[in-house]
């Protein structure tokens, strides 16, 4: 849900000023960062899972 | 050190309110502020500073006046740091290796309970031949489940020029100069092309830089960045930078030595008598100038406290750096630096980050094989060079190298000889207005002479 929202920002939202803040969309990019990872992570668990099922 | 009346603050030291460095006699001191006393204390409590000395990651100090004076709670006493460096000095693995130490030091703060509030590449020097985190006050107690608030900065000093020398050029990291607070993501994305949408590249770079200049409220508020996730980034910055690697090409002066001098009885006649000079001036410290890859380096590493190697040829530097690595070689310090161009005072009025030569101790100077370099590749006046050696050395080791050498000649192949006054007896001439001749022998199998002198000025 988290990387939708993000990659809707990315897409949607306004163009660059000189008043913002570059800290946000690096607390954003660690948000995005971190749920891929954790997808992954998972991911690699059910793999593992399913190669040791097929072993047995 | 009771009353700190006649101390200077160092001018890098200005932007952290935790707390200041400053000089006082020679020595480096740095002050606690009140502001922060309760984090030092956290810092020193929680076992965190010793696990970080005991590994050997952050350089040791004692605390030598705790009483506290007005908005100073404490003030510290680091160990000397011999050469202090910058980051658009070193090669590759340097930067690589100072970049892994930030890491390492986030992850152990994290598992203490604290944050590394910057990852700034200044934060880090290089100490007995490994790299070292100097900044004590960059610890913060972790209060929220927020992310790295030093990811930016670790990006833009770190994997920014890490990664545009690994895919582009290696040369790019002297953007840093330009770039105090390191290179901004849109320049690297810019830069990488392509290679910005690689797996190394996409998260941390293109999509930070994309994010960045998003007007978005309120994602600070976010909550939910768990202890895990903020390890997870860490890691996978890790992996990133540990699997970044660099070709070292196989031309210019990396081989220098092993395939293009003139043989191996001048070798070995002019290491026997470099050795005999610093047997007799016993330097502390050496700069190598024009080092290559350091074989005169080693050999002076025996006779002094630490040599300084520069060269203006990042791939010697490079080869250097990992051979004294491999051969845990703890007094030398390899350094990017071209004397015909060397590092320049950069930053805030710019002092912030002073030049290279001023950051030289005057001691010992060894410049075998370079001047006829300087004079003929960069139309350098003989003077002029008198003059340098004369301002940042007391003692000077120096291979003259006459117009009829074979590498002279090759080197005057395709332009007009304009330096036919370059003679023996005008070198002399030139560099004893400066410098008083105390050793002059031939170099076997050429028509080199090393020359050991000693500074007219020295102990005015």
């Amino acid at each position: 849900m988290r990387i939708i929202i993000i990659f809707l920002i990315l897409f949607t939202n306004k163009a660059f000023s000189f008043y913002i803040d570059p800290g946000t969309g690096s607390y954003l990019t660690q948000i995005l960062i971190a749920s891929a990872l954790s997808i992954l992570f998972y991911l690699k668990n059910i793999k593992n899972y399913i190669k040791e099922k097929f072993r047995k | 050190m009771d009353n700190l009346k006649s101390y200077r603050v160092l001018p890098s030291s200005f932007r952290d309110p935790a707390g200041f460095v400053f000089e006082e006699n020679g020595e480096i001191f740095r002050t606690v502020s009140l502001e922060y006393k309760n984090e030092f204390e956290c810092f020193i409590s929680s076992g965190l500073l010793d696990k970080l000395i005991k590994e050997n990651l952050i350089i040791p100090f004692s605390i030598i006046n705790n009483n506290s004076n007005g908005e100073i709670y404490c003030v510290l006493k680091p160990e000397r740091i011999n050469q202090i460096s910058y980051p658009y000095e070193w090669c590759f693995s340097q930067l690589k290796d100072a970049a892994l130490l930030t890491i390492k030091i986030a992850k152990i703060a994290l598992d203490y309970g604290m944050e590394l509030k910057d990852a700034s590449a200044y934060n880090i020097q290089f100490y007995q031949g490994k790299p070292i985190f100097i900044d004590l006050l960059s610890f913060k107690t972790k209060k929220n489940n927020s992310p790295w608030i030093a990811y930016r900065q670790f990006c833009q000093h770190f994997l920014s020029p890490l990664l545009l020398m690994a895919h582009k050029e290696k040369s790019l990291i002297s953007l840093l100069k330009n770039h105090i607070d390191g290179i901004p993501l849109s320049i690297t994305s810019n830069l990488l092309g392509l290679k910005k949408f690689n797996s190394q590249a996409f998260f941390h770079i293109y999509l930070q830089n994309k994010l960045s200049k998003k007007d978005i409220n309120n994602a600070k508020g976010n909550k939910n960045f768990t202890k895990k996730d903020f390890f997870r980034i860490l890691d996978n910055l890790f992996d990133i930078i540990n699997n970044l690697k660099i070709n070292i090409e196989d031309d210019n002066w990396s081989n220098y030595y092993e395939h293009k001098i003139l043989s191996d009885q001048y070798l070995k006649s002019k290491i026997k008598l470099v050795k005999d000079f610093l047997l007799k001036i016993k330097p502390k410290y050496i700069y190598d100038i024009g080092s290559n890859t350091g074989i005169f380096s080693r050999i002076s590493s025996q006779f002094c406290k630490e040599v300084i190697s520069l060269d203006s040829d990042i791939d010697c530097i490079e080869l250097l750096y990992q051979d004294i690595k491999k051969n845990s070689i703890t007094n030398i310090l390899p350094l990017v630096v071209d004397f015909a161009n060397p590092s320049p005072s950069i930053g805030w009025e710019n002092i912030e980050r002073t030049s290279f030569l001023n950051r030289m101790k005057k001691n010992t100077i060894l410049a075998l094989a370079v001047i006829h370099h300087l004079i003929i590749g960069n139309n350098l006046p003989l003077t002029h060079l008198a003059e340098f050696f004369k301002k940042y050395c007391n003692n000077l080791i120096i291979e003259f190298i006459p117009l009829n050498d074979i590498k002279v000649q090759h080197l005057l192949k395709t332009r007009e000889n304009i330096f036919k006054n370059i003679t023996k007896e005008y070198f002399e001439k030139i560099f004893s207005q400066f410098f008083t001749i105390i050793e002059r022998e031939n170099i076997d199998s050429s028509s080199r002479i090393l020359y050991l002198m000693k500074n007219n000025d020295q102990n005015r």
